[in-house]
């Protein structure tokens, strides 16, 4: 799925102009960037939730403005930011939702609908929680629920607009574990938008660093996550690290030791400045 | 961004509770039809003529043309048939409106049907009484639509939103409402049945508007049951999901908006214009375990039914042998104890699922020439005020106004008509309109629904009573009694609102629905006080539509007061309103009693009203709209917004009181018609200007 010379605008703001990029199928995507540099804006469009102002956007290399929406929700989903949580509905029925595109308008839901459904429910762990009415949930059970109603919906490309955000560590982790291992075994093409440049790093294949609905950056986490980079596009100095079980680099940024001296911070990244944007090991 | 906080105790019955949850849905649906077969036998046993039950199956299976077979047959046959397909119509419509604007506040008459078919048949009954013989249900029904399509096509545009939508509809009904309102004043001896038919009636001369219209109510209403409801689910996650779900949401609203309009015009045909049951059955199934449109819909299909025959029966058991009552009246009798004994059984985390979800309209001013709406507000404010003050009965010149001011009126009749007569009146009006949109924008703050206005707290219906307790029930009551009757029924009803919305602490749904019934309710005692009393349909009217004829210096001084100490007290709560707006968590979380903070923003809120009103009578428009038009013209702070919608409310109704003495003098148009009148255009110019809207 790409994006061909994409405008995107509210009102008569345009907030991207001219993007095109790509989510390369079998792989993860993050796009990453400021707050308002229009990542969730492009993300919107890419689910056709937001209409371009001007450019295409590709999805198995037709125009997604001039498909029907049914047969766009066959190929693609996407989790927004907050959905609404609809009172007394099961977690079976909600993902049952997904299953919408996919059935008539009258007939009961058939083999196939069943087993999306039960393999989205395995696929999430949501075993014990199905009969549970999701407004009782906590927040990582409900996150995974609404992850479970996408995955239901059996597509080719997941997208989701800050799937961790409200979540605590451990489920954020679940999160971020559970989409990787669906990417890995079942090929789903995935495109997120995400805060935490680390999670962005260790979880996805490319990152894309967008600045005032331009490319900064884009490439594998290991070519943008660099000190110069980050500076560039969230305006802040850090250091680069590599992660001490692994070769995924890691961004702490200097500002975690405000104890320091302005004269020994400067001294501190003196000595880290020379090695800093090569401290890995760049085989790939 | 919406902090969706997980919900802190999941009850442990949860697991059975949906276990049970379709068991739940047919017994709601099987207990319907038994009650709807027990009133069925109940109302055709119903009538002036005894006929047994024997005779009563023959006619319908067997009949010989006697007059009792006649009788069964003809009228109430027709009569059952009626109740039960309009109620079904309208229980159907209610659910789907409720889904599409996703207001739990919703109902055709949200939407202008009823207020359309209701001003064509008058306006027939008046202008072109052939057309009306021709065929009154079709009469209706296209009139009905057509206020709906114009609602429709307004709130729609480039991005049409269920809050523009019930807007758009609510200023449309109040619009055309007050131009049937005057029609009827002005024609009084034409139409004084059609006020009848405007409180809803099953009564059937024959089998003319069924036999046109069941078939369609029934097409309709199973074919949304096929076709639309796992759309109407779906639809319920939000415009986002559903159409990641590939869902055209914007036709499947188109759909459901017109399928509901069609039911709503129908029944509006077959039985003029039910309020209340298109409201009430919807939540009825709901609170009773409905969830998910496939019971949702044929349920409130039968409770619909069961509300309206049930409102028959009562009508003509309360109204004897030989008198009728409008079932109308008896559908929100009927209905509201049972909406508020459900309501009150809501549970506070259910409530918020039924809180409307509302979006910002974009506002007219752009921050930065919000500084520019100050002066034109008050340039605005006193040019109406001065023109109020030159024309009338008897135009005079500016000049002489002027000088009439200054001490040296021209002659004793100017000094009469500018001091005794106008100057007074306008006091009052601006007052008065004052103190309803700043009462509207405080129980909109409190309340968080758009839709919400002093009316729905109980204001207008109670003191619609307490005056015409005064001015029709108890004759013998001195007049001047008037005001305070109104100020003590507006209070006793909003007590009685807030006591019963009361367990462990308030919910702003509860306290919207327990409103809904309790006014509803109040409203048809005075619509049966009226019915009863038709000699005096006008005075009662006037007052119930709202006027300011004749209004002196006595009203200002018993108006004054309660403005001068109420307006700034408001004032001071506009920090408190600031912090409503953004949910109960954050003003929780900043140290506010909600409960206690929540009552006292009503209660000042309440006093306002109620002051007004029993000065200047049931006037609707302003509490409701002018707040919306305050709000979308300088968006903002309560700081701001409350001094800037007392001056909206005010210039309107000045506005309105002068159009109202000179646009037929010397007879007068009450002016909280001409206010409805004047401001509708207006709401609307602003609906149109706030094309876009913000998702935050």
């Amino acid at each position: 799925m790409s994006t061909d010379r994409l405008r995107l605008g509210y009102d008569h703001r345009l907030v991207v102009d001219d993007l095109s990029i790509d989510l390369p199928r079998g792989q993860i995507t993050a796009i990453v960037g400021p707050n308002g540099c229009g990542k969730s804006t492009v993300l919107r469009s890419l689910a056709r939730l937001l209409k371009p102002v001007g450019g295409a956007i590709l999805l198995d290399g037709a125009d997604i403005q001039r498909s029907r929406t049914r047969d766009i929700a066959r190929r693609l989903a996407i989790l927004p930011q907050s959905p609404l949580t609809p009172s007394g509905v099961t977690v079976r029925e909600l993902i049952g939702y997904g299953r919408f595109p996919h059935q008539g308008l009258m007939r009961s839901p058939s083999r196939d609908d069943l087993d999306a459904i039960d393999w989205a429910i395995d696929a999430t762990g949501l075993d014990s929680f199905q009969d549970r009415g999701v407004d009782t949930l906590s927040g990582g059970e409900r996150q995974r629920a609404w992850i479970a109603m996408a995955l239901s919906q059996k597509t080719a490309v997941l997208l989701l607009d800050e799937p961790t955000t409200y979540l605590d560590i451990h489920y954020q982790i679940d999160v971020l574990a559970l989409v990787r291992e669906l990417n890995r075994t079942h090929g789903i093409t995935v495109g997120w938008v995400l805060h935490d440049l680390n999670q962005a790093a260790a979880y996805s294949d490319q990152i894309i660093m967008l600045k005032d609905g331009k490319v900064v950056n884009r490439g594998k986490p290991h070519t943008v996550m660099t000190t110069t980079c980050i500076k560039q596009v969230f305006g802040i100095d850090c250091s680069i690290i590599r992660h001490p079980l692994g070769d995924v680099p890691m961004c702490l940024p200097n500002g975690f030791c405000p104890l320091l001296s302005p004269e020994h911070r400067d001294r501190t990244q003196e000595n880290i400045a020379p090695s800093q944007d090569i401290p890995l090991n760049l085989a790939d | 961004m919406q902090v969706t906080a997980p919900t802190a105790a999941a009850s442990p019955d949860t697991k059975a509770e949906t276990g049970t949850r379709t068991w739940r849905g047919l017994l709601v649906i099987a207990t319907g039809a038994l009650v709807l077969a027990a009133l069925m036998i109940m109302h055709i046993r119903q009538g002036m003529a005894s006929i047994s039950p024997g005779t009563i199956v023959d006619a319908i299976v067997n009949p010989d043309g006697s007059p009792e077979h006649q009788v069964v047959r003809y009228a109430r046959l027709p009569r059952i048939v009626a109740g039960i397909v309009a109620g079904a119509a309208l229980g159907i419509s209610g659910v789907l409106l409720q889904a599409v604007t996703r207001n739990p506040l919703a109902s055709a008459s949200t939407v202008g049907v009823n207020a359309g078919a209701y001003l064509a048949v008058i306006a027939a009954s008046i202008f072109a009484p052939t057309l009306l013989a021709f065929s009154s249900p079709l009469v209706a029904f296209i009139g009905g639509l057509i206020a709906a399509v114009v609602v429709y096509s307004l709130a729609s545009g480039s991005a049409s939103s269920p809050t523009r939508l019930a807007l758009a509809g609510m200023a449309i009904t109040l619009g055309l409402g007050s131009i049937t309102s005057t029609l009827i004043m002005f024609n009084e001896y034409t139409i004084t049945g059609l006020y009848f038919w405007g409180s809803g009636s099953l009564i059937q001369r024959n089998w003319m508007a069924l036999n046109n219209t069941w078939y369609w109510v029934a097409l309709i209403g199973v074919a949304s049951t096929l076709f639309l409801t796992k759309a109407l689910d779906v639809l319920g996650l939000g415009d986002d999901i559903a159409t990641s779900l590939g869902q055209n949401v914007r036709s499947t609203r188109l759909i459901a908006t017109l399928a509901g309009v069609m039911l709503a015009a129908l029944a509006v045909s077959i039985a003029g214009s039910i309020s209340f049951v298109g409201l009430v059955a919807p939540h009825l199934v709901r609170l009773a375990g409905a969830r998910r449109h496939r019971m949702l819909l044929p349920a409130a299909a039968l409770w619909g039914a069961v509300i309206l025959v049930g409102a028959d029966v009562l009508g003509r058991f309360v109204a004897g042998q030989y008198t009728e009552l409008p079932a109308g009246v008896f559908t929100a009798l009927v209905g509201a104890p049972w909406l508020i004994w459900l309501a009150r059984r809501v549970s506070r985390s259910q409530g918020r699922a039924t809180e409307a979800q509302t979006d910002s309209l974009t506002p007219l001013a752009k921050r930065r020439s919000q500084w520019l709406v100050w002066p034109a507000a008050l340039a605005l404010f006193l040019a109406i005020t001065f023109t109020g003050l030159v024309l009338g009965d008897r135009d005079l010149s500016g000049l002489d106004v002027i000088r009439t001011f200054l001490g040296n009126a021209p002659d004793a009749l100017t000094h009469d008509a500018v001091l005794t007569h106008r100057l007074p009146r306008l006091i009052v009006a601006g007052l008065a309109g004052a103190g309803l949109a700043v009462s509207g924008l405080m129980v909109q703050g409190v309340v968080r629904n758009p839709l919400a206005a002093p009316d729905l707290v109980g204001i207008s219906p109670g003191a619609s009573i307490g005056a015409l307790v005064v001015l029709i029930a108890v004759p013998s009551l001195p007049i001047g009694l008037l005001p305070i009757a109104a100020f003590a029924g507006a209070s006793i009803s909003f007590a009685l609102v807030y006591a019963l919305s009361w367990s462990r602490g308030i919910s702003p749904t509860r306290l919207a629905l327990v409103g809904i019934g309790m006014s509803a309710a109040a409203g048809a005692v005075a619509n049966l006080i009226i019915v009863n009393n038709p000699m005096q349909l006008t005075t009662a009217m006037t007052w119930l539509s709202g006027s300011t004829y004749a209004r002196g210096w006595g009203d200002v001084t018993q108006l004054l007061p309660w403005m001068l100490v109420l307006l700034p007290v408001a004032w001071t709560m506009s920090r408190w309103l600031d912090l409503f707006g953004l949910g109960e968590d954050v003003p929780r979380s900043l140290g506010i009693p909600l409960d206690r903070t929540r009552l006292m923003i009503l209660a000042v809120a309440v006093a306002l009203a109620a002051a007004a009103v029993s000065i200047v009578g049931a006037i609707g428009f302003i509490g409701l709209l002018a707040p919306h038009a305050s709000r979308m013209t300088l968006p903002g702070r309560h700081r701001l917004l409350i001094p800037f919608t007392a001056i909206i409310g005010a210039t309107l109704l000045i506005g309105a009181d002068t159009i109202g003495r000179t646009l037929m003098a010397p007879s007068e148009v009450p002016s909280g018609l001409v206010a409805a009148a004047q401001g509708t255009p207006y709401f609307l110019w602003l609906l149109a200007r706030s094309r876009q809207i913000r998702y935050s």
